[in-house]
């Protein structure tokens, strides 16, 4: 297992792709934090992290699937599905391989951006604004939804070969779930009905209570649930594929 | 003993039954080839031999961890060096001694000239001995090879043939290959897939160090076989027809020059002497 995740790493950064996208991840949170101006600290004047966690939330449901995608859409393109059966690999052991290597690479990109809340906190003017645990709060929500874009990544590769339709296939899938539920939850056919479900079963519902620093035990089954559920699927496709 | 053995393997993919109740039995000391023309299904039963793919019905019995199998299309990870790559696959195989077993390989499969370059610097050639090395890696007693010898030149491959030969003593080696002339210079058995079956499964020496090859002679007369049957190193001598016969001579041994003058000291003459060779084109024929 640890040499599968030391390889998934090694990859990424041999990638200049994977590296590109993490620049540019780092170039749109500081444009979108910091300069413009409808969305920016700035404007509004609030020394709140909230801003930082929704904003991060919805930016990584288009970086997460550029790495997580290419972690198994790779694997096709060398043809490396046959060496990894033939060094007898396991399919449960690999896509949990994948999956811890990508969470590696999400922590370490909200590492990265987090340099946002430190600056936020010293801006304050009234420092208890600050509230430490509902930061941790929020950056533990943030890894959990990170988590559910890595297992929807990985389970939509393990269907789809092609990495452009995979990664184009997660990235709305994800905004789906992150969104879309929450966008379909306030047509009028479900109002005053179904509304309240639909919108409880999208990640976006959840990922505003986290921004609160509000952690409620629905959101860590809903999140362990959906990454797990994914990360199963794809293991079970790949196990039932032939190479 | 060391043996692999398949049995009753099926195999299709949508209508097209690729592989129909094959039966097989593999034993230490042979290098078996598989041959085949293009899509007969070689490199199915190869990944299913190796584990790789499971067969819809039939059973293979054996130990995966003790398969090396290198496929034909010979994956890399191209971002990876030489002996990064090796190493990995070590780790992954818990080879012990890797550094050791590492040195070892590079120099035997010829490596040591691009062992510090990446992957996807190396040529066709290149690729496919550290494909090879990283079969051989793990020392496994049963050796899976589908079509090694794409992409080597001439040197290359009798420099493969060597190694392969070198370890065939404790193996099973089983390999496949569209070049008949490979499968007769290697193998001591050849088996024939042909329409989802083994159609021939034929002995081409009788072991490695008591190999035999065969002269075909025709003389313008019947002549007595002991005349050429007490020749050193002729181990047999069968008559066909029209005053030709089939003579069966130990590897490493060329007595051609004794049955020449044999023959000519007896009054006879040559009409033709060939070395048999095309037995395996009127199998695949």
């Amino acid at each position: 297992m640890y040499h599968l995740i030391i390889k998934e790493i090694k990859e990424f950064w041999s990638n200049i792709f994977g590296v590109f996208s993490l620049a540019i991840l780092i170039l749109i949170s500081f444009l979108f934090l910091w300069i413009f101006p409808d969305s920016a600290y700035t404007t509004y004047g609030l020394a709140e992290t909230d801003l930082y966690f929704q904003f991060m939330a919805y930016l990584l449901l288009f970086v997460v699937p550029v790495f997580a995608v290419g972690f198994l859409s790779n694997e096709y393109k060398y043809g490396t599905e046959e060496l990894l059966r033939a060094l007898s690999v396991n399919w449960k052991k690999l896509i949990g391989a994948k999956f811890i290597a990508a969470m590696i690479i999400l922590i370490f990109i909200i590492f990265l951006t987090s340099v946002n809340i430190y600056v936020v906190n010293d801006l304050a003017l009234n420092t208890q604004v600050f509230s430490f645990q509902k930061t941790v709060v929020s950056v533990f929500g943030l890894i959990g939804i990170g988590a559910c874009y890595i297992g929807i990544s990985l389970m939509i590769t393990s269907f789809i070969t092609q990495t452009t339709a995979s990664y184009i296939t997660s990235v709305f899938v994800c905004f789906m779930l992150y969104s879309g539920l929450n966008l379909i939850s306030g047509l009028p056919i479900f109002e005053g009905g179904f509304d309240f479900w639909i919108d409880r079963f999208s990640l976006s519902y959840h990922s505003e209570q986290i921004s609160r620093g509000i952690l409620r035990l629905s959101t860590i089954i809903y999140i362990l649930g959906l990454t797990f559920w994914s990360l199963s699927l794809a293991a079970h496709r790949l196990n039932s594929k032939e190479v | 003993m060391l043996a692999l053995e398949a049995a009753h393997i099926t195999k299709s993919f949508g209508p097209v039954d690729v592989l129909v109740d094959v039966d097989l039995t593999l034993r230490k000391g042979e290098i078996v080839g598989l041959l085949g023309r293009n899509g007969a299904g070689k490199s199915t039963l190869l990944k299913i031999l190796a584990g790789i793919n499971a067969p819809d019905q039939g059973t293979v019995n054996y130990n995966k961890n003790t398969i090396g199998y290198m496929s034909e299309r010979n994956p890399l990870y191209p971002y990876m060096y030489v002996r990064e790559y090796l190493q990995w696959v070590g780790n992954m195989k818990s080879v012990p001694d890797i550094s050791l077993r590492i040195k070892w390989i590079i120099k035997h499969v010829g490596l040591e000239a691009v062992q510090n370059k990446k992957i996807n610097q190396l040529s066709k050639g290149y690729r496919q001995r550290l494909g090879l090395a990283a079969t051989l890696l793990p020392d496994p007693e049963i050796i899976i090879l589908d079509e090694p010898i794409n992409g080597l030149d001439p040197i290359q491959i009798e420099e493969y043939r060597a190694l392969i030969r070198s370890m065939a003593h404790n193996k099973i080696i089983l390999l496949s290959s569209h070049l008949m002339q490979e499968i007769e210079a290697l193998c001591d058995r050849v088996l024939l897939l042909k329409d989802g079956v083994i159609s021939e499964d034929t002995m081409l020496r009788t072991n490695r160090t008591g190999s035999v090859y065969q002269l075909e002679l025709q003389l313008d007369k019947s002549i007595r076989i002991d005349l050429l049957a007490n020749i050193d190193g002729i181990e047999k001598v069968e008559p066909t027809n029209n005053h030709r016969y089939i003579i069966s001579i130990k590897e490493g041994v060329d007595p051609r020059s004794q049955i020449f003058d044999a023959i000519v000291d007896n009054k006879f003459r040559i009409l033709e002497m060939t070395h048999i060779k095309s037995s395996l084109s009127q199998l695949f024929n």
